[in-house]
């Protein structure tokens, strides 16, 4: 599983100030939220396909779900199909209704669209300006006090350390893999239990150890100051950008309404 | 106990922000594991438990810093999901951390949860009134799935009245919803803290020994910055909780740009002597110098330290330049990436670097603030060969074209060669020999010489562990695939000793991740005694480079216990396996040192009775004495017939322990130097 990785390109997407990304999927977000009804959910996706055309993102890039995740969809459209509503249409001698199986798919595309935004976010930019465009982003609420700075830096250091984490992780898991189960393979609740807090130690430990480590690295540059060394900002493709998802979350609104 | 941190305000300290970063990460990569594994949903749950660790040790303004960035963070990975259960871990772990940092017990998390649980209610219910048409949506479809669950389950005559109960709790629930969800969230939250209060508790305990100190920060210094020249007379220093100091009584001085070769075995005192020269204070003895020693700014002191990809903070190798330069500051990233020899890759993600581009990198870092004293320390121990050749004289040279003052820290005898002056520290004292000669360390094993022959070996031609055309590809398919092996044959016999060399990313941890069973190769087998080996995870023993996350228990008795499943009679004679006392056994993982971890860990392992072991960098990080040890209860294994499979960058001493070598190299393997005969199966023979 591939997370949080750029596809390598310089599209107009990928030239895109970062903050500009991520505001306009939060914002369609809130809209699809307030007015969850078909009209906002396709226009998401037309715009999630168009920028997927721009930013040329292969179809390899998406996620090969597992068997099971299929089975699970199938099985929740049937129970929806048991369960009827109206519409209802005649099937040889019974009738079958169709309202809530309506309600399903619309629930799963809705849920689709919303995560395909934000995978295309992180599919189209650069790591190293989420950070500083959160610091941008978060500028006004410098007036109300509030160490928005900080919580850039912070971030930035979280992106840079979870690959370290995530790998770590994995070789916690990996070693436990390599013994042998409890006696008798008996798994108890209170063995699981035990389990979990020394894996949860073992992770920890190599953390904290790097914590220390990475905050030695901040005091011997002298504390905290600049975050990259091309600082962005939006330009007039972002206006673009902002007007394009402006239209559309006040179409996706007016259109539920007329519906 | 742990001293409770001094109540400090304004911004956050270097290393409150790191642990906010890292711990929150931690809860990040849970939540989103949780997250696109349903089945592993409770794993979420565990994310309160680094939350609590950094509510417990720093103050609120830190858990606020790690939510938020955690919540951006883990919004990018997957979206909105788990960013909210992020902020959910947040609370919880927030509110049992933070009682646990007041010293406080379990009747004022009850009463804590008693207000906070309420209010989130009341949030919960806002937000569902504000996003109505959401609600509804989602409320109908439990609404919908309830109904076909009941529907199909009506239909079984013993079940019709309870579906119909189910049904009219179910519509009352939705009918009702502000009170379902203020239920649910208050029950849910409770039953959190509650988990949070055990768990967390648990693994404090366990973790209270460890605080990190940031042993780089020093008081502030209002003088003008020069670092040099500075003059040490008789400092002394010792570590909070230290029994003895560890520098006794040390004078030196350093005026102008020289390489000067600091060395001396772990333990020695020479970290902290470049410590205090980079303007932590002495316990006593007295420091003099020019002004202020400036760390980290500009015409003031650099610092390259031991691990490489703790210290490079940047997320693409330009950004690493310039971080944590004030914003002012205008840097020729292009002109210093190539002076370090990393010319054109400013683009290029940190993560994708090597061990020796990541030191070369930071020292790129260093010179962007044109230090007047740049202290390296240790800054090769972990890195390959041409790593480390590289870095020695890109060091080297910085002297005379930079002019600045190099304090280059080893534990490396032919590193030192190139310097103008060598000191040599031994138990926190300076050793005479300062100056031209060099008194050599004892060090184990030829290097570079042609490997020892052994004793018998058995019947070779016996493959136990048999790769046949083995590749693998990372992420294969996807725009992110990215190729580790390829092509690889390989057979190991019993009582074979094969040592694998390979630089950083020649694919050799992918190697030993395969030939331990724990990763099926995208193509090609690995068989053991002619079964996949991923059928058998266990019986191929793999230690790992950081024995650390090998050893998972409290105690080295219960660690041993559990990783071989043997009882605690049999622990004793594990232990001599290794060449370590019975009395070992009572001792606690986390107060051994990086060489008896390994050690430890190489109890466990052996104690299965596996078929083939295999080392990971074995040696990585050993000074020569821990080394020295390591390779001889090697050798001894070897004797007694297992087969062994080491995998390194590092040549040193190996020849005592392996009989054949073999290259890896961008994921090719090429067998060669075979003693005393080339056996059948294997690769190509040069």
């Amino acid at each position: 599983m591939v997370l949080l990785r750029q596809i390598p390109g310089d599209t107009a997407i990928h030239r895109l100030w970062a903050g500009t990304k991520m505001l306009a999927v939060v914002t369609y977000g809130v809209v699809l939220s307030l007015v969850p009804s078909w009209p906002g959910i396709v226009i998401g996706a037309v715009m999630l396909l168009a920028v997927a055309r721009i930013a040329r993102v292969p179809r390899s890039a998406l996620p090969r779900l597992p068997v099971w995740f299929w089975v699970v969809m199938a099985a929740g459209g049937l129970f929806t199909l048991v369960s009827g509503g109206k519409p209802e249409i005649s099937v040889g001698s019974g009738h079958v209704g169709l309202g809530d199986l309506e309600l399903y798919v619309r629930f799963v595309c809705l849920s689709v669209v919303l995560l395909g935004a934000s995978a295309m976010v992180a599919w189209t930019t650069s790591l190293g300006d989420v950070a500083p465009a959160v610091a941008r982003v978060g500028a006004p609420l410098r007036w109300l006090r509030l160490p928005v700075d900080e919580w850039a830096v912070t971030t930035a250091l979280c992106i840079r350390s979870l690959p370290l984490l995530v790998d770590e992780m994995r070789t916690v898991m990996a070693a436990r893999r390599l013994r042998p189960g409890p006696p008798g393979h008996r798994w108890s609740l209170n063995t699981l239990l035990d389990e979990g807090i020394d894996l949860m130690t073992a992770a920890l430990t190599a953390s904290i150890r790097r914590a220390g480590e990475m905050g030695e690295a901040i005091t011997a540059r002298g504390g905290t100051g600049q975050l990259t060394s091309q600082p962005a900002g939006p330009g007039w493709p972002d206006a673009l950008a902002a007007a394009v998802v402006a239209v559309a979350s006040g179409a996706a609104i007016g259109l539920a309404s007329v519906a | 106990m742990a001293e409770r941190p001094p109540s400090v305000r304004g911004p956050l300290r270097p290393l409150e922000l790191a642990a906010a970063a890292v711990l929150g990460g931690v809860t990040v990569a849970l939540a989103v594991l949780g997250w696109i594994l349903p089945h592993a949903s409770a794993i979420q749950a565990l994310g309160a438990v680094p939350m609590g660790l950094v509510a417990q040790r720093y103050r609120p303004r830190a858990v606020l810093a790690a939510t938020v960035a955690g919540c951006v963070v883990s919004f990018l990975v997957a979206g909105t999901g788990p960013a909210y259960s992020v902020v959910v871990c947040a609370i919880v772990g927030g509110l049992v951390g933070d009682v646990k940092r007041r010293g406080r017990g379990r009747w004022t998390v009850v009463a804590a949860t008693a207000v906070v649980a309420p209010a989130l209610a009341g949030v919960a219910d806002l937000m569902l009134l504000v996003f109505a048409a959401s609600r509804k949506l989602t409320l109908d479809q439990i609404r919908n799935l309830g109904r076909g669950v009941t529907g199909v389950a009506g239909r079984l005559p013993l079940l019709h009245g309870a579906a119909d109960r189910a049904n009219h709790l179910l519509d009352t629930a939705i009918r009702d919803w502000w009170a379902t969800v203020a239920v649910v969230v208050v029950i849910g939250l409770a039953a959190s803290v509650a988990a949070a209060w055990v768990i967390v508790g648990a693994v404090l305990d366990r973790l209270e020994w460890m605080v990190p100190e940031d042993r780089m920060e020093a008081p502030d210094d209002p003088r003008p910055i020069a670092p040099l020249p500075v003059s040490l007379r008789d400092v002394h220093v010792r570590y909070p909780q230290a029994a003895s100091d560890a520098l006794d009584g040390v004078s030196f001085a350093l005026e102008g740009p020289d390489l000067v070769a600091l060395v001396g075995a772990n333990g020695s005192g020479k970290s902290t002597l470049a410590r205090v020269l980079a303007g932590r204070p002495p316990t006593a003895g007295e420091v003099v110098r020019a002004g202020a020693a400036g760390l980290g700014k500009r015409g003031g002191t650099a610092v390259i330290s031991q691990r490489p990809e703790s210290q490079v903070l940047g997320v693409r190798v330009a950004d690493d330049v310039v971080w944590g330069l004030p914003a002012d500051a205008a840097v020729d990233v292009e002109q210093l990436l190539d002076l370090v020899g990393l010319g054109g890759m400013a683009a290029r993600e940190t993560t994708t670097l090597s061990g020796g581009e990541l030191q070369r990198l930071a020292v790129a870092a260093a010179l962007a603030r044109r230090p007047k004293l740049l202290l390296s320390d240790e800054s090769t121990a972990m890195i390959d060969e041409q790593g480390r050749k590289d870095l020695t004289s890109l060091l080297a040279r910085l002297p005379r074209t930079a002019q600045m003052a190099v304090v280059h820290v080893t534990h490396r005898a032919e590193e030192a060669a190139a310097a103008d002056r060598v000191v040599r520290l031994a138990g926190g004292r300076l050793l005479e020999g300062v100056g031209d000669s060099f008194p050599p360390f004892a060090d184990p094993g030829p290097t570079g010489s042609t490997p020892a022959r052994r004793g018998p070996l058995g019947d070779r031609r016996a493959g136990v562990l048999v790769v046949e055309d083995v590749s693998h590809t990372y992420a294969d398919g996807t725009p992110w695939a990215q190729p580790a092996l390829h092509g690889i044959n390989l057979s190991v016999g019993e009582g074979d000793g094969l040592l694998i060399v390979g630089g950083n990313g020649s694919g050799k941890s992918t190697l030993a991740w395969v030939l331990a069973g724990l990763l099926e190769p995208t193509s090609g087998r690995c068989l053991l005694d002619g079964r996949p080996v991923t059928r058998q995870v266990g019986a191929v023993a793999l230690a790992f480079q950081h024995a650390r996350l090998q050893l998972q228990r409290p105690t080295v008795r219960s660690d041993i216990k559990a990783a071989a499943g043997i009882g605690s009679d049999a622990v004793p004679a594990a232990l001599a396996e290794v060449g370590l006392d019975a009395e070992f056994a009572d001792r606690r993982i986390d107060q051994l040192s990086g060489g008896e971890m390994r050690r430890v860990a190489l109890a466990g392992l052996l104690a299965r009775r596996p078929r083939v072991l295999i080392l990971d960098e074995p040696l990585a990080g050993l000074d020569p004495s821990s080394r020295a040890g390591l390779l001889s209860v090697l050798g001894r294994l070897r004797d007694e017939g297992l087969s062994l499979i080491v995998i390194s960058h590092d040549l040193e001493g190996m020849g005592e322990v392996c009989d054949r070598t073999a290259l890896l190299a961008q994921g090719r393997l090429q067998l060669h130097d075979y003693v005393p005969e080339p056996v059948s199966g294997g690769g190509p023979t040069p």
